[in-house]
């Protein structure tokens, strides 16, 4: 029974999950194209800024949960070793998905520009542990000038 | 209360340093979010209830560096950084801190 039910899980996660995350992948593209026009680098930190009126500490933050089917796989892929590509996806999704957060909140501020940007990601952890996968959180932040 | 997070504000000059400020919030999910959480790492996707959880801590930790900030008479606070840790399975730090200083 018990694992009955494990594998309806996992079929689960894979056939929803996959939908989800390629949802994800072409909402994000779409809204990187848009925000094209709103410039952001990492660096910028010692520089003035004379010619600005205004700054302002803006941040983006995301918390993506990882499906079942990935959890499972990665769990398989984890005993060889080697590159875990089921979990690279999540946290470019979950990056991506913060910077655009963050590119949006300065766009609807009228930032000309973002300067100084630092993304950290960290790790949500689960009290259930049979929950496998976990989650991730990234937050973006940087100052918008404008 | 100007919140940057590089050495300068934009448009103003610093006329005084106060030194470092910070603030930190910890906070745990209650059950009905893990319920809903535990769910979603079948599916997978965003947990909102946890973005927006870290979100609120994340102002608090804001909140507390900046009446730290007021408290030294300052203006404005440059240099932030943020920090998050895991204290046990279900609780996270989130840690602010920066320089207060006095802009013109």
């Amino acid at each position: 029974m018990g694992l009955i039910i494990t594998i309806v899980v996992i079929l689960l996660g894979f056939f929803y999950g996959k939908a989800a995350e390629q949802n994800h992948f072409k909402k994000l593209k779409k809204l990187e194209t848009k925000l094209a026009n709103m410039p952001w680098r990492s660096n910028g930190k010692k520089e003035k800024f004379n010619n600005f009126q205004d700054g302002k500490l803006l941040t983006g933050s995301v918390v993506i949960a990882q499906d079942a089917f990935k959890a499972f796989f990665g769990n398989i892929l984890g005993l060889f070793g080697g590159r875990i590509t089921v979990y690279e996806t999540l946290l470019d999704r979950a990056r991506r998905e913060a910077l655009v957060r963050l590119r949006l909140s300065a766009q609807d501020w009228g930032a000309k520009e973002l300067v100084n940007v630092r993304i950290e990601t960290s790790t949500i952890g689960t009290n259930n542990a049979q929950q496998r996968g976990g989650a991730v959180e990234v937050v973006a932040y940087g100052t918008a000038l404008r | 209360m100007i919140l940057t997070n590089i050495e300068s504000v934009a448009g103003k000059e610093i006329e005084e340093t106060y030194g470092v400020v910070q603030g930190s919030s910890v906070r745990a999910k209650h059950a009905g979010r893990d319920f809903m959480a535990g769910l979603k790492n079948i599916f997978g996707g965003e947990l909102k209830a946890y973005t927006e959880l870290l979100n609120e801590s994340r102002a608090e930790a804001v909140e507390r560096m900046v009446a730290q900030a007021e408290h030294y008479g300052a203006n404005a606070i440059v240099n932030i950084r943020f920090s998050t840790s895991t204290i046990t399975a279900g609780a996270s730090e989130i840690f602010a801190y920066g320089t207060a200083v006095r802009v013109r």
